[in-house]
């Protein structure tokens, strides 16, 4: 059987392959300190750690190194054999058991039943692989991401513009009213940006003359595209100013782009844009709600005419229309602020409790509104046409993101709610509308388009407020039953948050310049130096005195709690997580948006941990020499080449995973697409099975999310981001890292481990949070360590050494 | 009958054509024939040449001039007085007036690029600075007399008026009351440097606003306001314009000469440092949402648009140079204009702060020729063959005694059977669309464009058969429908003439003009003063519209409504 036992052979080898082919693009002369056989070495280590071969083999591979199951290898291969040639029934049941094996063979088989019937797997999905599994798997509360704007607060400060109350959230009413009226050009801009330059980028690669520009064109476009309307739109709306430095942009190539090469491209671009964009724009709009069933979040379309913007004020909420009544025109500025006046000034009334609804999980709110009070039920579903809520309530801008957002914020089926912290605004976005680029580029958008109407609002006479009022005040109270109801509706997981500005971005920045000088490949970017660091920081944790105090503190009256935290830090130094690394798949197909990537660093594989201690410790050897350093330098080198073709490999590996899953080509886009295939009932049956096999929930999803957003544009005001995750129980942690345009690297924490829920039950969030910064701190910490090791090691040699003396004067001043 | 200087040589200057004729002076395009080069050449006026004061001191001055070097003032060359001419000849400047360039800029409802403002500004303070410190005080610093040439320069003409301090006034000389600085106002002789700087203040007003601090139909109450009224709030017309901005332009145009800026330069640096603040660390607020109410900055340079030669057509749609893409949409926002009331407040806000309600436009006669040195730019092209309409009326065939239309309107084929529909022109078939609504008590008209046309341009007369008399004629001038706020028509208002009386009559309040009216003029029912036009009196049947006063459309009386195009 030729396609039998070769199949996870071949996945392997067509992933050493892929990573030596990239590791051979830099010539064995420029390779002044590692060798190639080293990188071979490395490369194939990585091969075989993770095939880049489909599904079934991907997860029979990882099962085979799950602790404590681990399955004879010559077992292994004849069960990998017996399913790759769909003989599921000669599976060990015994061995996999029924949630494994099961529908394993099952997704295998439908991908092959899909295929004879003569379906294109990639096409069953009009709204992407993607947008499914959005629905399917990142429809809680958890699975939204926020991020923070400080541009309003700032830029009117720094223009002496003070705003009344009325004024600052009619400038918001309004920015969000003209977001919803302009969210189809935003999204034809979004899709035009990327298929036009990568149709472009194909075209011009056939004019050897474009070569060197044809691979940054995308970068180029990344620099200059503008987030705001400048001096030179005034006459333009945000959309068709971009639009407009869009075309400027691409004429400017094309000026010297033979016709024909041009002609073919307009020609293919404008077909395209027929076949794609109009779903694009019907997929991404935000003018939907999501209805919960079981199994996955249906959006449901409504038409702008009805459209209202949500207004928490004092936790009760408003709806005001976002057009003039029965158009699509929108609600006039002037009668914005006459509303918004009126609303401010009427009476408080009763407090909502939606907030309490909105960490029930999903699929058991169908079965919760038919028990609910008529009222609450009738008033929850007004509030689905709001698709964004504007929160007037002040929160402070000190907590974590993931806690400042623990306030009234509907119920989940919306896309946004903006949260205003009288220094800056937060936006609480759903991961089914936005990936965490898009929905950071909105906010800035919106927040320039904020500042558009603020700046005109303080040039009006003082506000009066209207006779008529247009805005609609709902009852969202719960009563006792309700409250009961909710109570007993089984919850997401409880959260703590942390964030932190500790890491020393520009000593990152030095080392990948000094990796770069020292050798091509050793091409490390930062998010991999996080990834990698991230490995190490799970593996050598340890909670800091203050914490540990705080522990054996709390021993004292719950004895069985401390014993809990004693061991979560075991166990965390023990697990080497799967980490989620979404990578942006819209410059491929805008419609995927996200392809995540799986990526378990090989610590062990690698032997990294002890490579770093023993090259540290011959440094420091080398250093603290009086004598001849020949023979010491000597063993210092030979640690130093491995330790950095190690590196170099761990890079470059990452690097073609990450070029495998732009492709969309990862074996987690492979298996949402088939996910994506599978009768809903079955697909609820696999997300079980994650619960019951870890490392199949590994290799799915992984343990924890890494969403590394980038740096911002220099004139963003962006300074913080939290990451979503998904539903996933398994999944415990998520980082989100975002360096603002001061090149600050600020890094949050949303963790979301058993022991939350424990403190908090017993009262004690304070340790929670605790222990959550205690973790992100050493996380920082210890990168910032790390970074200086691998600086000392990078730059050591026998040329440039210092003496001793000199080494420990700087020591010293560091 | 010929002008007898035309064709005559004066020194090496032949005379060819007539530029310009002002109260004082005429001035002519002429050749160096020596040189071989263009000169403008200025003669005093036929009453003023027999005063020997005023010829002695022309040419004097004039000489004076001749001598200065800079490269914001244009170069006398020659002054002469003789075969009982009192002349002089200057370089010839082939441009714009800053006043046409600034007309160009409203006409697109569009505000100068600050880099041009600060450009021209520049220049003339330079050449205002050199000047004073030759001992010459401008006294009738206008627009008019800010030249843009072609290539870029910017020069300072016409000093025609200009006081030596030495000498001291002739007593009888009045700046233009626009720009007229108050000490001037009270009394010619009064001027000093300051009251140029004063009179550029009020250049900088009007280019940074678009409208000019005090206006009035009579040029002895804008005098009177420049005395004793304190400037609107710059920021009030143009909210774009930050408070450093508008403490400059306040007190540049301060009353009393002595808080002013002392020198052009001084006024010029902070009036940059005011425009362009160098603050790396500050990020700029970004511009007015698109649509509200207020003027906008051009992208198109002081260059782009001087050197136009014809109102750009313009479309809704700007046509993507990329082929298959939709055009990029030029946006006016709807936001905001749905609702009169943003422009009421504007207006009560104005008016708050000392704003004036004017119903007339501001162009007024000046004491002074028209830039006279400078070719202007052709005409609006009017050879292109207007396509028929498709109703007629039976005076169609008439010939209109307006001096465009003959050329612009050909005769049209008559109609049997006019049909009481709209009547749609096709004069300008790429223009910008305008809808007229009437009823016996009102008539509205509709901006439905992009673009914002100067309501001044607008005319509507009545076609009437049984008189040949233009004068008797009803008939409408836009300019009436102007204010201090608004002279121009912005996209998707109206503007309207309502008939009042003693019982409210049925006014017709079109849906169409439901984002807003900007401005009603109410002549009474009994006697409306010749301005209802639409009204189907002395057998008429159509009334026409008028644009830059050339037929642009002729709508049937019976029909109610009607549409056309205008550049």
């Amino acid at each position: 059987m030729e396609n039998k036992k070769p199949s996870y052979e071949k996945a392997s080898q067509l992933t050493a392959s892929d990573l030596l082919t990239a590791a051979k693009t830099i010539s064995v002369q420029q390779l002044s300190r590692l060798s190639l056989p080293e990188v071979e070495a490395v490369v194939e280590l990585i091969s075989k750690v993770v095939p880049a071969g489909n599904v079934p083999g991907m997860i029979l591979s990882g099962l085979s190194r799950l602790p404590g199951r681990r399955i004879p290898a010559q077992k292994m291969q004849q069960d990998v054999n017996a399913l790759f040639s769909g003989v599921e029934q000669i599976l060990d049941q015994a061995v996999y058991g029924a949630f494994f094996a099961g529908p394993a063979a099952i997704i295998w088989g439908y991908q092959n039943l899909l295929k004879l019937a003569g379906k294109d797997p990639d096409s069953a999905f009009p709204e992407g692989a993607w947008q499914f599994y959005a629905g399917y798997a990142l429809r809680e509360d958890t699975a939204r991401h926020t991020n923070e704007t400080h541009g309003f607060d700032t830029l009117l400060r720094q223009n002496n513009i003070q705003l009344n109350s009325v004024d600052r959230l009619t400038a918001w009413f309004m920015a969000a009213a003209t977001c919803l009226h302009q969210y189809h050009a935003l999204l034809e801009n979004e899709w035009q940006e990327r298929v036009s330059i990568a149709l472009l980028e194909e075209a011009l690669r056939s004019d050897p003359g474009q070569t060197q520009r044809t691979r940054r064109l995308y970068r180029e476009w990344e620099l200059m595209r503008p987030y705001r309307r400048e001096e030179d739109a005034a006459n333009y709306d945000y959309p068709a100013y971009r639009r407009l430095k869009l075309e400027r942009f691409l004429l400017d190539v094309l000026k010297s782009t033979p016709t024909p090469v041009r002609e073919a491209w307009e020609s293919k671009l404008k077909a395209t844009s027929q076949q794609e964009l109009g779903d694009y724009q019907r997929q991404m709009s935000i003018l939907a709600y999501l209805e919960p069933g079981p199994y996955g979040e249906t959006r449901v379309p409504f038409k702008l005419s009805d459209a209202q913007i949500g207004i928490i004020y004092h936790d009760s909420y408003y709806l005001l229309p976002a057009c003039e009544q029965g158009s699509n025109k929108p609600l006039d500025v002037i009668s914005a602020r006459a509303q918004i006046t009126a609303l401010l000034a009427s009476p408080f009334s009763s407090p909502s409790q939606l907030s309490s609804l909105a960490r029930v999980k999903r699929a058991s709110l169908p079965g919760l509104r038919t028990k609910l009070n008529p009222m609450l039920v009738n008033d929850i579903d007004n509030l689905r046409f709001a698709p964004i809520l504007i929160s007037a309530d002040q929160h402070s801008r000190s907590l974590p993101l993931s806690e400042l957002r623990q306030t009234e914020r509907g119920i989940g089926s919306h896309a946004l709610t903006i949260f205003d912290t009288g220094d800056s605004f937060v936006f609480d976005q759903s991961h089914i509308f936005f990936d965490g680029a898009w929905g950071t580029a909105l906010s800035e958008i919106m927040t320039n388009e904020a500042l558009s109407w603020a700046r005109y609002l303080s040039l009006l006479p003082s506000p009066t407020p209207a006779g008529t009022r247009i805005y609609t005040s709902l009852t969202l109270q719960l009563q006792p039953a309700d409250i009961d109801l909710v109570q007993q509706a089984p919850h997401i997981p409880s959260e703590s948050g942390a964030e932190s500005d500790r890491v020393d971005i520009k000593a990152c920045l030095a080392l990948r310049k000094q990796f770069k000088q020292r050798n091509d490949l050793l091409k490390l970017t930062i998010n991999d130096l996080l990834v990698l660091y991230r490995a190490i920081h799970a593996a050598t944790y340890k909670p800091s005195a203050k914490l540990l105090a705080e522990i054996n503190k709390l021993s004292e009256t719950k004895p069985e709690v401390a014993a809990s935290l004693h061991q979560l830090v075991e166990e965390g130094s023990r697990t080497n997580p799967s980490i989620l690394i979404p990578v942006d798949a819209s410059l491929k197909v805008p419609r995927e948006r996200i392809y995540p990537l799986n990526v378990e660093v090989p610590l062990m594989e690698l032997n990294l941990l002890s490579l770093h201690s023993q090259t540290m410790r011959m440094l420091d050897a080398y250093e603290d020499a009086t004598q001849d350093k020949t023979v010491v330098y000597a063993g210092f080198d030979q640690y130093q080449r491995l330790y950095l073709a190690s590196l170099a490999g761990f890079g470059t590996y990452l690097s073609r995973a990450k070029e495998i899953a732009t492709l969309g080509q990862s074996a987690s886009v492979g298996a949402i697409k088939l996910l994506a295939h599978l009768p809903l009932p079955l697909q609820k049956l696999l997300d079980k099975i994650p619960e019951k096999f870890d490392l199949l929930n590994n290799l799915l999803k992984g343990r924890e999310v890494f969403s590394n957003v980038g740096a911002v544009a220099p004139n963003s005001t962006l300074t913080r981001f939290i990451t979503a995750k998904d539903d996933n129980t398994q999944k415990q942690l998520a980082w989100g890292v975002m360096t603002d345009a001061k090149n600050i690297m600020r890094i949050t924490l949303r963790d979301f481990r058993p022991h939350v829920a424990t403190l908090l039950s017993i009262g004690r969030k304070d340790l929670a949070s605790l222990i959550t910064q205690d973790y992100l701190d050493a996380y920082a910490e210890g990168l910032n360590s790390f970074i200086r090791d691998l600086s000392r090691i990078s730059a050591a040699n026998r040329q440039t050494i210092p003496t001793s003396k000199t080494r420990k004067l700087s020591r010293i001043k560091k | 009958m010929k002008d007898p200087l035309i064709g005559q040589q004066f020194s090496n200057y032949r005379i060819e054509r007539l530029l310009g004729q002002g109260g004082m002076a005429m001035v002519y395009y002429g050749h160096d024939i020596k040189l071989n080069r263009p000169v403008a050449i200025k003669f005093i006026d036929r009453r003023y040449k027999n005063n020997p004061v005023y010829a002695s001191r022309f040419v004097n001055e004039a000489r004076m001039m001749g001598k200065w070097r800079h490269e914001n003032i244009i170069q006398i060359y020659y002054a002469d007085d003789t075969q009982g001419h009192s002349y002089y000849a200057m370089e010839y400047v082939d441009g714009q007036d800053l006043s046409k360039v600034m007309e160009l800029y409203l006409e697109e409802g569009e505000l100068m690029p600050i880099d041009d403002v600060l450009r021209i500004g520049k220049a003339t303070a330079s050449a205002l600075d050199y000047a004073h410190l030759q001992g010459i005080i401008h006294r009738d610093i206008k627009p008019s007399n800010v030249l843009i040439a072609k290539d870029g320069r910017v020069l300072l003409g016409d000093f025609g008026m200009a006081l030596d301090v030495r000498d001291g006034s002739m007593g009888n000389i009045f700046g233009t009351p626009h720009y007229i600085s108050p000490e001037q106002a009270r009394r010619s002789a009064d001027a000093v440097p300051q009251s140029d700087l004063y009179s550029m203040g009020v250049i900088l007003f009007e280019i940074l606003t678009g409208t000019v601090p005090f206006n009035d139909p009579s040029p002895a109450s804008i005098a009177l306001q420049h005395i004793s009224e304190p400037p609107p709030s710059p920021r009030s017309i143009n909210p774009e314009l930050t408070p450093e901005v508008e403490n400059v332009i306040l007190k540049a145009l301060e009353k009393d000469p002595q808080n002013r800026y002392q020198t052009g330069a001084k006024l010029m640096a902070a009036l940059e440092s005011a425009l362009k603040p160098n603050n790396a660390a500050r990020i700029s607020l970004p511009p007015l949402p698109v649509g509200v109410p207020t003027v906008r900055r051009s992208n198109l340079s002081i260059q782009q648009i001087a050197n136009r030669e014809a109102p750009k057509q313009k479309d809704n749609g700007e046509q993507s140079p990329i082929a298959g893409w939709p055009a990029t949409v030029k946006v006016s926002s709807r936001f905001g204009k749905t609702n009169k009331w943003i422009y009421g407040l504007l207006l009560l806000l104005l008016i708050g702060i000392g704003g004036w309600y004017f119903t007339k436009g501001r162009s007024q006669p000046s004491s002074a020729p028209p830039a006279p040195t400078f070719a202007s730019p052709p005409l609006p092209s009017t050879d292109l063959p207007a396509l028929p309409t498709e109703t007629v009326s039976p005076l169609l065939a008439t010939p209109t005694t307006l001096p465009l239309l003959s050329s612009a309107t050909p005769a049209l084929e008559s109609s049997p059977t006019p049909t009481v529909f709209v009547t749609p022109t096709v004069k300008y078939p790429d223009g910008n669309l305008y809808s007229l609504f009437w009823n016996d008590t009102s008539f509205y008209m509709l901006n439905r464009s992009d673009a914002k046309r100067s309501l001044s341009a607008f005319a509507f007369e009545r076609i009437d058969i049984d008189t040949l008399s233009q004068e008797k004629r009803d008939r409408f001038e836009g300019y009436q429908w102007e204010s201090q706020r608004f002279t121009h028509l912005p996209d998707s208002f109206c503007t309207s003439i309502t008939i009042y009386g003693d019982q409210t009559p049925p006014y017709m309040n079109p849906v169409d003009c439901s984002f807003g009216i900007i401005s009603v003029i109410q002549p009474r029912f009994d006697d409306d003063g010749g301005l209802v036009f639409w009204r189907p009196e002395s057998g008429a049947t159509h009334f026409r519209v008028l644009w830059l006063g050339e037929e642009a459309a002729r709508c049937e009386l019976a029909a109610g409504f009607c549409d056309f195009f205008v550049p």
